[in-house]
């Protein structure tokens, strides 16, 4: 049993910021109805940003906070320089700059900050003995800690999209652009809010990463690629789904390198493509997506 | 320009067809060399065409008998005139990752082979007074690349020689191309077996101290500390650097009575914590752990194995990790939870900001020149060291074809196979040569500890000298 | 004078036109066997090994608008099938030591990546956009770990891969072994990539290609209209997969050797496909080809300018020569590729031929009923259209998907 528990609270860590990351993907999926494939360079750029705030003596919540800020320039900046221009003209054309993003944050960080991997100081206590005896299974503050920050997003997104003006106009854009920009919505703030929005989760999700993982320019190529595969499980606009989804691979991957002896952790991809394929045969538009999401 | 060289070619083709008689028989052992530079070249190629005949045992002592003088054969090159044709001013070609993941780990070693370069030009004057050029191409790892660079190197560049190219799948796909065109390929940054395949590619030599020979130290070791029946367990990456040290440290277990009780693998583009093999790990409880991560996935193993430690106070077993980790980087300032106290590594070079060596001539000579011609490398990185050897031992190979009157490509290579020479850096009390039965340069390496107390590694054995123990290449 | 001025299909002027295209490319390409460095010549192969690779996905992602980042699998596939049968890991009849000669394998790795991207087509029945690319990019992972997976290394060669093969050039051919390996390999590969492109224009114009034209603007009328969506589908997954597996094929006969953490079998592989398809212009005939050279030499370009900023155009006056910038070159590749897609959103081929029919334009013989417009309207009447007129070229668009490219009605270079 506490063997169980461990390897849960391990799999839901690990799922939360997968969560996370398919949340940020989520939001800018609603908004303007595309992967952005960026996603995870601009977190991993704003941990580094972290990086260097905490190395100049500020408070670890203070720079990520501040980063998180970063990040949300970087990523409306990309939306209103980037995507905007060419957005109605071919989505193809949209990837193809998504994946320019990519490439140009992705060595832009190994250009201003080396490429040698660097610690990062985690929020909460991260000590070899800052862990808590639950059913005698040893769970370590921090995964417990991060599983709490999903939560804590997830309802400020959810009172943000229901209990402000701001999220009623996001829900409005994402549901139909033409029709609220009719009734007065200015859709270019609001979607340049929604990609802000997501490059500031985006940002925290690789903050909670690295202190465990080591802080390099590769940080987050693996977690995005997961992330993607989560909010599509889930459904690529219902941050519900996204939540799920993340948990879901998170607790898949700790499991099959618990409980299933033939397959490593080198064989997740080939249970994720059942799995996938299990769930979006029977619901095309993933588990908690609605029907209509077919833009491209 | 082009043209002509096809001329050349074509013509340097005809008269291989007419000296051959069509046998495509492409391997170096027929005898017959014509190189008469190479003063010993009488007897020598008797012994490289049995590669059976040179038995373990016989070199194991380094005696003088087996050490056979190698002559590599340039019939059988594209051109065998530019394998012999006198060289004015050497210049080095190399590739290796400068970009993506593994760049954190292996970059420096570029900065290590540009300072070594720059400082014996700037010391010695370079070969017969030419300075030694270098050009450094990055193949961020990918094989693929790897063999583009090489071609760039090869005919726009016109390299004399490929020196310290880094990673086994790159060198291996390059290996018959060079082999083919007789461009030396010497000091390759991969231990595995492969490289020292000298019937096959005789212009292609390895720098690296090879896995087996480290996993002979960890199993005579684990043998020694725990006995018979003691049990391991394998933390491994899933690739080819991975599965050549498994599977020759599995044979090697199997002859010391060591079982491995489990074996967890980690994906190499994985660089989260591997916390669901650490589970696994503690579960099995084995009396020894061998970790062989990727060089980006040593911290990360290690920090998890610090919170492992302190969760399960049972869990305390020895852990070794691979000497491609035994970098004080990754175990000082990356794990800072006292998961690094106490593992145990290899390493066959002198670690550089140890207070051990603080007075070292050569340690010295290093970091003065990397401070000088690499300021923004960190020079306590051991990459660095790896490739400022890849580069001496290339740039004393040169010297040593040129001052035996035979400055051409393929006296580098009869030198660099010949060679019997240690390198600065190394540690002392080890025999580092080659010859026509010994086609791995060094078997030598010594156990070290890290230690949380002096944040440095501490030697943990005398230096083990396989040297010549591995012979030349059995598949 | 009338700007645009307007040839008929077939013409003179139209023979004219494709005359200069062709005898360009072609001089081009003597050109570079003859004068380039071997290096030059080798980036040259690689360039056209993606370039059959993305007229394979064209096919399916550019014509049919299903979006897959799946094709570096099969690119894997083939050249995994490559590597397995010439070093005869794979027991075959008649065969002595099981080793096949290398050239008939990229017929086997055609056929086995026929039959897997047909399955693979068949979730495509129900999956859309991104939800499609997120489950064929799942699908080049899986394929990865499974091709490490150690219980199959007899075949694969686990996470090792296979080593220590290689395709020299057959006698008849009069090259000389290995020094002209990378001669061969251009003849090969640029013999291979004009089959590949003629069979892929002579399938658009058959009745499957406007098939397949049909799904891609709209589903449901396609289907109303009478298009099988499962053989439509499945048909072209499977042809593409086989083009793109034989690319793979090359590729590994070229690197000689494969391995599971090649770049570009995996998530890399799949994007670099996309990339190069709508850099050249996808749904375009030689969009593939001067997509995959821009990825290819563009992609070189961006990392000299890495490697030795100073002799750079713009850098070179603020830059000291010999220092390197460390992900400058990925740096201007991003940005490079950004622009791109800012300023020629249709790809390099659809884009000019934008600008082109702004001047000339080429239309189709007037069919014997009536009226052929050159904006190539709904696709329900050229579909209709089609059937009475076999020469009449249906392509419309330059992007998968819905995107509006009325525009981009022409087309001369349909064979």
């Amino acid at each position: 049993m506490s063997l169980f528990i461990e390897r849960m609270v391990n799999g839901l860590a690990d799922g939360s910021i997968y969560a996370l990351l398919a949340l940020a993907l989520v939001v800018v999926f609603r908004s303007t109805g595309q992967l952005n494939f960026a996603q995870g360079e601009i977190g991993t750029f704003g941990a580094f940003v972290v990086s260097t705030l905490t190395l100049s003596g500020l408070p670890v919540w203070l720079s990520i906070l501040l980063a998180m800020g970063v990040g949300f320039v970087v990523s409306a900046g990309v939306e209103r320089v980037v995507v905007r221009p060419i957005e109605h003209r071919n989505p193809g054309a949209v990837i193809v700059a998504l994946i320019g993003v990519f490439l140009a944050v992705n060595q832009l960080v190994s250009m201003i900050w080396g490429i040698d991997a660097r610690p990062l100081p985690s929020i909460f206590p991260d000590e070899a003995d800052s862990f808590v005896t639950v059913f005698g299974a040893p769970v370590r503050i921090a995964r417990l800690g991060t599983i709490g920050v999903l939560i804590v997003v997830l309802v400020l997104l959810w009172l943000l999209f229901t209990k402000t003006k701001l999220g009623l106009a996001m829900r409005a854009v994402a549901n139909n652009q033409d029709s609220s920009n009719l009734v007065g919505i200015r859709v270019g703030t609001v979607l340049l809010f929604g990609w802000g929005l997501a490059g500031a989760i985006g940002v925290l999700a690789a903050a909670l990463l690295a202190p465990s993982a080591g802080l390099s320019g590769t940080l987050m190529l693996g977690p995005f690629l997961l992330a993607s595969v989560a909010a599509v499980l889930g459904g690529l606009d219902s941050p519900i789904g996204a939540v799920v989804g993340g948990l879901l691979i998170g607790v898949t991957e700790a499991f099959i390198v618990g409980y299933v002896d033939f397959l490593g952790a080198d064989m997740l991809f080939p249970v994720m493509l059942v799995i996938l394929l299990a769930v979006l045969l029977l619901r095309p538009s993933g588990l908690f997506g609605s029907e209509r999401v077919e833009r491209v | 320009m082009v043209k002509t060289k096809r001329l050349m070619a074509l013509a340097a083709v005809g008269a291989l067809t007419l000296a051959a008689c069509g046998s495509d028989d492409d391997s170096s052992d027929s005898s017959a060399s014509t190189d008469t530079e190479a003063p010993e070249s009488t007897d020598a190629p008797e012994s490289t065409d049995a590669p059976d005949s040179t038995d373990a045992a016989d070199t194991t002592d380094g005696g003088g008998s087996s050490d056979a003088v190698y002559v590599v054969d340039t019939e059988a090159c594209d051109d065998p005139d530019a394998a012999t044709a006198q060289i004015d001013a050497l210049k080095i070609g190399t590739s290796l990752p400068l970009s993506g993941a593994p760049a954190a780990v292996f970059a420096p070693l570029a900065a290590g082979q540009q300072a070594y370069v720059e400082y014996f030009n700037a010391e010695f004057g370079g070969i017969n007074d030419t300075p030694v050029e270098i050009v450094i191409l990055d193949d961020e790892y990918a094989a693929d690349k790897t063999k583009v660079n090489v071609d760039e190197l090869v005919f726009d560049e016109e390299v004399t020689m490929l020196a310290g190219v880094v990673g086994t799948p790159n060198n291996i796909a390059v290996q018959p191309d060079l082999n083919a065109q007789c461009i030396p390929q010497l000091w390759s940054a991969t231990g595995d077996k492969t490289l020292a395949n000298i019937d096959e590619y005789p212009w292609t030599t390895g720098l690296l101290v090879p896995y087996a020979v480290e996993d002979r130290l960890w199993a005579e070791h684990m043998a020694e500390e725990f006995g018979e029946g003691s049990t391991v367990a394998l933390f491994y990456v899933n690739t080819e650097f991975g599965l050549s040290y498994v599977d020759a440290f599995t044979e090697l277990a199997a002859e010391n009575g060591i079982d491995i009780i489990a074996e967890e693998t980690v994906d190499v583009a994985d660089n989260g914590a591997p916390s669901g093999q650490m589970t696994n790990l503690v579960q099995a409880n084995p009396d020894a752990i061998l970790a062989v991560p990727s060089g980006t996935q040593c911290s990360a193993f290690m920090t998890e194995l610090g919170n492992a430690k302190a969760a399960n106070p049972d869990f305390d077993p020895e852990v070794y990790m691979t000497a491609t980790c035994a970098n004080p980087l990754f175990f000082d300032v990356l794990v800072d939870n006292g998961g690094s106290d106490g593992v145990y590594t290899s390493s066959n070079a002198k670690f550089v900001l140890s207070p051990e060596y603080a007075d070292d001539e050569a340690v010295q000579t290093f970091l003065d020149a990397m401070a000088a011609y690499a300021p923004d490398t960190n020079a306590g990185d051991q990459s660095a060291v790896a490739g400022w050897l890849s580069m001496e031992l290339a740039i004393y190979a040169a010297q040593q074809a040129a001052e035996a009157g035979d400055y051409t490509r393929a006296g580098i290579v009869n030198a660099a196979r010949n060679i019997d020479y240690t390198p600065s850096l190394l540690v002392d009390g080890m025999r580092t040569s080659m010859d026509a039965n010994d086609a791995f340069f060094s078997e030598g390496t010594q156990l070290v500890q890290w230690s949380e107390d002096s944040k440095s590694f501490v030697a943990a054995g005398e230096v083990q000298d396989y040297n010549g123990s591995l012979g030349t290449y059995t598949p | 004078m009338n700007v645009p001025l307007r040839f008929t299909k077939g013409s003179w002027q139209n023979w004219a036109g494709r005359l200069v295209l062709f005898g360009g490319v072609g001089l081009f390409m003597y050109r570079a066997v003859n004068e380039w460095s071997r290096s030059g010549l080798g980036l040259l192969v690689d360039a056209m090994i993606i370039a059959i690779a993305v007229t394979g996905l064209n096919l399916i992602t550019g014509y049919t608008g299903q979006l897959s980042l799946g094709h570096a699998a099969f690119f894997a596939i083939g050249a995994f099938t490559s590597a397995t049968l010439v070093t005869g890991k794979i027991w075959t009849p008649f065969l002595d030591d099981n080793i096949w000669t290398p050239g008939w394998t990229l017929l086997a790795s055609a056929v086995v990546c026929f039959l897997v991207g047909m399955v693979v087509g068949i979730p495509a029945l129900r999956l859309k956009g991104i939800y499609l690319a997120l489950v064929t990019l799942v699908f080049t992972e899986a394929v990865r770990a499974i091709f490490k997976y150690d219980e199959f290394s007899g075949v694969t060669g686990g996470a090792t891969g296979i080593k220590g093969f290689n395709y020299l050039p057959p006698s008849w051919t009069g090259l000389d072994g290995r020094a002209d390996l990378v001669t061969w390999f251009f003849y090969l590969t640029l013999a291979i990539l004009v089959v590949v492109s003629i069979l892929s224009a002579g399938l658009i114009r058959s009745r499957i290609g406007r098939a397949m034209v049909a799904v891609r603007d709209n589903e449901t009328a396609a289907a109303v209209m009478g298009v099988n969506l499962f053989t439509t589908k499945t048909l072209v997954f499977g042809l593409s997969g086989a083009i793109a597996g034989v690319a793979g094929s090359l590729y590994a006969l070229k690197l000689t050797l494969v391995e599971a953490d090649v770049p570009l079998f995996g998530l890399f592989g799949s994007v670099t496909l996309l990339v190069a398809l709508v850099v050249g212009g996808a749904a375009q005939n030689w969009g593939p080809f001067v997509g995959a050279m821009f990825y290819v030499f563009v992609n070189d370009y961006a990392r000299s300018v890495g490697e030795d900023p100073s002799s750079s155009l713009l850098l070179g006056w603020f830059v000291d020569s010999g220092t390197t910038i460390n992900g400058l070159g990925g740096v201007t590749f991003g940005v490079m590729l950004i622009l791109f897609a800012r300023f020629v959103p249709f790809g390099a081929v659809g884009t000019m031929r934008m600008w082109r029919s702004k001047v000339v334009q080429v239309v189709p013989r007037p069919p014997i009923p009536a009226a052929a417009a050159p904006e190539a309207g709904a696709a329900a009447p050229t579909l209709e259209q089609g059937h009475n007129d076999p020469d009449a070229t249906t392509q419309p668009a330059a992007s998968f998907g819905n995107a509006d490219s009325s525009s981009l009605g022409d087309d001369e270079d349909a064979s």
